[in-house]
Order: C-alpha cells, then structure tokens, then sequence
C-alpha cells in the first residue's frame, strides 16, 4: 500500500511538472512532507540539493524519498513512479506527433506556455530562497532573540543568492564552483554569526 | 542538454540538427523531466519502446544509485554539514536564477506585459498555495488564449 502511494505521488507529479521539475518542487513538497509527513522539510532540500552533484536528472531525488520511506522497495517504486510518466506521456505524444505531424502548431503551443512555466519558476525560486536561508536558527542552539537571528539570517542569505546570481551569470564562476562557493560562505557566515549570537 | 545534442547529432548522426530541434521543442512542451522526455523520444524515435525503455534506465539508474548509496554514508543531522548543503540549496537557487532570468529575455515581446501580467498571476497563486491542477489549468488556458487570439 504504502509503495504503491510512493509511486502515485510521483507518477502524478510528472503530469503536472511543465517546463521541467523545478518548478513543481512546492507541489512535490507539499504532497511529500505536509500530506503524508514522509520526510521532515529539511530532508526534502537535501535530497534535491544531492541529486544536483550526481550525473543524470536531478529527479534522482525521488528514489532517495523512497528510500526513507519504505527501504529498498520503496526506492524501486520512486524510481518506477517518476520514470515512468516520461514513458507514456511522450510515447502517446511519438504516436500522435508522428500521425499529425505539425511542428508549427507544437512550437506555437510551447510559445504560449512560457509565461505560466516562467510564474511557476520565480514562485519556487522565491519559495527555495526564503525556505533555505534559515542558517543556524534551524539547528539545534540556543540564542537570546532567536526572532532577530532569524530575520537577519534570511536578508544575508537572500542577499548571498543575489551575489551567486551575478557572479554566475557573469561567468566569474562555473556552475559547480558558485555551488560550493556559496556552500563554503554560508557555512563560514553561519559559523561566525553564531560566535557572536553566543557572546552576545 | 548541449552534451546530448553533440553526441547524438554530430557524433553519431543518428538525427539532423532539424529533428533534434523537434525533438527538444516536443519534450519541453510535455510535462516531465525534460532530459527523461528527450531520452524516451530518442529512443522510440530510433529503435522503438526497448530503446526508450534502455535510454531511461542508462540516463537515471547510475545517478540515482550513487545518490542513495552517499546518502547513506553522510552524517546530514551534523549542524557544519547542514550549513555546508543549505549554502550548496542557495547556489543551486542562485543557478536556477540565472537560468529564470534566461527564460524571461525568451518571452516573445509581443505584447510583453500580458505575458508577465500571466506570468506574476501564477506566482503569487502558485506562493499563496492555490493547489497546483486549477493554476496549470486556468493559467494554461489563459496562456494559450492570450496567443493564439493576439
């Protein structure tokens, strides 16, 4: 029963993920850590954040959750889950596009749909941004107001992808590098922040 | 994506540029992972339901192996490891920026604030919660209308 919901969950995502998986993360979460309480919100952004260091899509995510869940069988359903939509979904559309062939009309149709695509990016961008820079005030320490630790932790961290955003998009760094980079300056920042949280 | 194009098209030949194109254009507009949905057109478009079947399995089964198997060995309750992967979250969310802020200069200009008026209506209903069926729908609908009645 329980693989069989691991598998529904990520069959149906599929079906609703335009434009590539990102922008359906929010979606995928909810259903994953609100619905069925599978894995704690933190497990989910780690699972993405390592399936973007493996080669291949960063969907390996989705065995991984099963994994947590249900063991090895579990992994084997998320995997079937989330493959097998790509399987049928694009195979009835081989079969129709090879039958109706019109490129025009399917390139006019992608055309159309960039703006709903783009809507569901910034809002998992925005989502991801706020959600992942929460620092030190998410583990495990103990602070004198925690609520100032917190909103000053969200502003530098928003701030930090801003600076990713530049020195990526401006070629200073490769993709890899702005990853760990940023990995790298977040720890540091935490590490201090957190000194000076203690002493203060 | 690029890696996929050359090998496929100037490696093997196995498509022109053409058909490539289609094939990319055909696997952005239906849902799913688009590298998936690029491997499972190749696959029946050159050998049938086997070598969509083979090209997906090959494409994900040594990614998602790896992935669990390291998993397993890191300690991710550590708070130094945390930090470390929520900076590792930020920079992929830097990246996804980057790549945001690409898709928008590919909007069509023709008649630009419809398509962000569009575009700003799905975020804020997609970031208040609106379940993500009625947004897909009622804002594909709108989308499709906004084109092909312009």
């Amino acid at each position: 029963m329980i693989l069989l919901q691991i598998f529904w969950v990520f069959f149906r995502i599929n079906l609703l993920a335009f434009g590539g998986v990102f922008g359906v993360l929010p979606e995928l979460e909810r259903m994953i850590v609100a619905e069925h309480g599978w894995i704690s919100h933190d497990r989910f952004i780690q699972s993405y954040v390592l399936a973007s260091f493996v080669p291949g899509p960063n969907m390996a995510m989705c065995p991984l959750i099963g994994y947590w869940v249900a063991g090895w069988p579990g992994w084997v359903a998320g995997f079937l889950g989330i493959y097998s939509g790509p399987l049928l979904v694009i195979g009835l559309a081989y079969v129709l596009y090879r039958r109706y062939r019109n490129l025009q009309g399917v390139r006019r149709l992608e055309t159309a749909l960039r703006p709903l695509v783009l809507g569901l990016f910034v809002s998992s961008t925005l989502q991801y941004g706020w959600s992942q820079s929460t620092g030190f005030a998410s583990t495990a320490v103990e602070v004198s107001s925690p609520a100032l630790w917190r909103g000053l932790l969200h502003a530098l961290g928003l701030a930090l992808v801003g600076v990713g955003v530049f020195l990526y998009a401006r070629k200073k760094l490769g993709p890899v590098s702005t990853v760990f980079a940023m990995g790298g300056a977040w720890w540091a920042l935490n590490t201090v922040l957190l000194s000076l949280a203690r002493s203060a | 994506m690029l890696l996929y194009q050359d090998a496929v098209v100037q490696d093997k030949r196995w498509l022109t540029p053409e058909e490539f194109q289609e094939i990319l254009t055909l696997s952005t507009v239906f849902p799913g992972p688009n590298l998936v949905n690029l491997a499972v057109y190749l696959g029946l478009r050159l050998t049938g339901w086997t070598g969509a079947l083979l090209g997906v399995c090959l494409l994900a089964l040594p990614g998602a192996l790896l992935l669990s198997t390291v998993v397993l060995m890191l300690p991710l309750d550590n708070r130094h490891v945390f930090l470390l992967f929520q900076g590792f979250a930020l920079g992929s969310v830097a990246l996804f920026g980057v790549f945001v802020l690409r898709y928008f200069q590919g909007l069509r200009r023709h008649r630009i604030w419809l398509r962000l008026l569009a575009a700003a209506v799905v975020a804020v209903a997609s970031g208040l919660g609106v379940p993500l069926p009625y947004v897909l729908l009622v804002g594909g609908a709108a989308c499709v209308a906004l084109e092909f009645l312009a």
